[in-house]
């Protein structure tokens, strides 16, 4: 079996630690370094429109510390600390992307056991991805009613009602055969909870009742009196689920 | 007084002497910039931004194998964080006997 090589940076703004780091990174098959950046903006501008998968990241950098960095990526991508200050390793692993804590100067036998720590760390993100899934599943899987928080008042939807749900900033607008609604929620959460015969993401502001469409008209699906948007890219998938004779 | 060595650069090298000589080039070019970045902090009486550059320095004294040293620089980038200047004479000494390795290498 292949492992897929792991993209990675490098930020620090010292040259010494970026050719040590460098020259670390070579020796291990699984890395493949495709960047190394002085400073944390030049690496922001870099993320903006590459995806990588590690960061090797100092703490002390020029105008922007390393936790400031991390806050920004919102922890999306994973984090091996290097750095010269053993202070900060209590707050590191308060975040949950920070892999590991390394001292500088870094030995390579530092490094291996870095690099072990790493893949057990993927290893847990695998298995709670797994299992959040399932979550998700067996919430989806039930669920012929729910509650809506409105207006500090509970109500109860009947889902076969629904019509369809578009996000608005922090909010969400559900209409239904009889009513309308907004309430303070995500999309993508609303999504992990309906049933998935029935309801589709057309647009990523919409998620439609599939059996309550009215007619689909090139980039577009009528439901009720409302036109609602189709995205190109999940066209082909709503196509799939409509019964055409 | 703590000697410094360059073991750490051999051992990364792993016998190819054209990465070590990188490291030594680099040594060479970094360590007399911080040098002086710090003695003008300190001239000028930034205590925060010579602990910045002390933060560097102690990287330096540490790849050259002074594990007392660095801990020294350790204590005193944290005093100067502080406000302080204690420590900053034995401090001084070991730049001087790092400058003294490096010109020679």
């Amino acid at each position: 079996m292949t492992t897929k090589m792991k993209k990675c940076i490098i930020i620090d703004d010292e040259l010494m630690s970026r050719t040590v780091m460098t020259e670390l990174i070579s020796t291990k098959p699984e890395l493949h370094l495709v960047g190394d950046f002085p400073d944390a903006i030049e690496a922001l501008k870099y993320l903006n429109h590459n995806e990588v998968d590690l960061i090797f990241l100092d703490i002390h950098l020029p105008n922007f510390n390393g936790f400031d960095f991390i806050n920004t990526i919102n922890q999306t991508i994973n984090v091996i600390l290097v750095t010269s200050d053993k202070n900060f390793a209590i707050e590191a692993f308060e975040y949950n992307c920070i892999v590991d804590y390394l001292v500088k100067p870094i030995t390579p036998e530092r490094f291996d056991k870095a690099m072990a720590r790493l893949k057990e760390f993927e290893g847990n993100q695998k298995k709670k991805k797994t299992s959040q899934t399932k979550e998700d599943d067996i919430e989806s899987s039930n669920a012929s009613e729910f509650y809506i928080n409105n207006s500090k008042r509970l109500i109860k939807i009947d889902v076969n009602t629904i019509l369809y749900f578009r996000a608005n900033g922090d909010y969400v607008f559900i209409k239904t055969e009889s009513n309308s609604y907004t309430i303070h929620n995500t999309l993508r959460k609303i999504e992990n909870k309906l049933p998935k015969d029935s309801f589709f993401k057309v647009h990523r502001s919409y998620i439609i009742n599939t059996k309550k469409i009215v007619d689909i008209e090139d980039n577009s699906v009528l439901i009720g009196k409302d036109v609602i948007p189709i995205s190109r890219r999940n066209k082909s998938e709503l196509m799939k689920r409509v019964h055409l004779l | 007084m703590e000697q410094p060595n360059i073991e750490y650069f051999e051992k990364l090298s792993n016998n190819n002497a054209s990465f070590k000589q990188k490291l030594i080039d680099i040594v060479k070019y970094e360590f007399p910039l911080e040098l002086s970045d710090y003695e003008s902090f300190i001239k000028n009486d930034n205590l925060k931004d010579a602990s910045e550059i002390v933060h560097k320095l102690k990287h330096k004294i540490g790849v050259l194998g002074m594990t007392n040293s660095y801990a020294l620089a350790e204590t005193f980038e944290h005093s100067l964080r502080d406000g302080g200047t204690e420590n900053q004479a034995e401090f001084e000494s070991v730049l001087l006997t790092v400058k003294a390795f490096i010109d020679q290498l």
